[in-house]
């Protein structure tokens, strides 16, 4: 038997009996984000109120970095799952991704690559 | 300012700005209105509002009679050399007003805030809580006879 949750249906009991039967099931929202850029980066802000730091997961596939955050306090009516996807440009930096949360809030910064950070040029004169 | 040489022509790109706009009417997250629960527990009221990003040097709360008042006067600023290409989040600039069902002991309010979310216990007058009324029957003279 598939006990692979991800692969989970909405009619499949099997896989759903292994939770405990009162817990309600989450609301499922896309979190609202503010999009900041600088030459050196892209920085998302995104609201998650409530939720830890341990409990915020990111998943990157080739250019596309999912947000995955639960709440699971009992403060409002039922948890609430948090989802979003991102696409990144090419001229970010995937290694460099950081994230950091604090008052409910994820930061996350994507760092251009270096060939794409804009730089001076040095002028010559030929005297 | 970035020129457009630095731009790529290429966007940070959001998949679902249908569901996310979807989501908010059903949440009813509009601007500026974080979400606020006020529930009676029998000794208390217990306020839970959603204030992510504030922290607590942000955050004023003050009651008179029984209106109970919760202002956030900061606001976010973008940092200098930065542009802000999409704005979804609320203005965390807010002034929220309950007016109390009951009155509560103002001697001990108790407020947390953690991970932006604010918990506000507030416990009732004495004149205000719940008494028991003992119903009385009539007494029993008499067990009964097997």
């Amino acid at each position: 038997m598939n006990t692979n949750m991800s692969h989970e249906t909405s009619n499949n009991s099997a896989a759903r009996a292994t939770r405990p039967t009162a817990a309600a099931e989450p609301r499922v929202l896309v979190p609202v984000v503010d999009v900041l850029e600088s030459a050196e980066q892209i920085t998302v802000l995104a609201d998650l109120p409530g939720v830890r730091a341990e409990d915020v997961k990111l998943h990157l596939e080739k250019e596309l970095l999912t947000l995955v955050a639960e709440y699971n306090g009992t403060l409002f009516d039922g948890p609430v799952h948090y989802k979003r996807t991102f696409q990144v440009p090419s001229h970010i930096d995937a290694d460099g991704i950081e994230a950091k949360s604090d008052n409910g809030v994820l930061t996350l910064r994507f760092p251009r690559h270096a060939s794409a950070q804009p730089r001076s040029v040095p002028v010559t004169s030929r005297g | 300012m970035l020129s457009p040489l630095f731009d790529f022509n290429e966007r940070f790109r959001l998949f679902d700005s249908f569901e996310r706009q979807a989501d908010r009417v059903f949440a009813g997250q509009g601007p500026s209105s974080p979400r606020m629960i006020l529930r009676d527990t029998g000794d208390d009221l217990h306020l839970v509002a959603e204030l992510p990003g504030v922290a607590e040097n942000d955050l004023d709360i003050s009651l008179e009679s029984d209106v109970l008042t919760l202002r956030v006067a900061g606001d976010r600023q973008v940092p200098s050399g930065h542009k802000l290409i999409r704005s979804e989040r609320p203005s965390m600039r807010m002034v929220r007003q309950v007016e109390l069902p009951v009155r509560v002991d103002t001697d001990n309010l108790q407020a947390t805030l953690r991970d932006g979310i604010l918990e506000l216990k507030l416990p009732k007058a004495k004149e205000a809580r719940p008494r028991k009324i003992p119903v009385l029957g009539a007494p029993a003279t008499q067990s009964k006879p097997d």
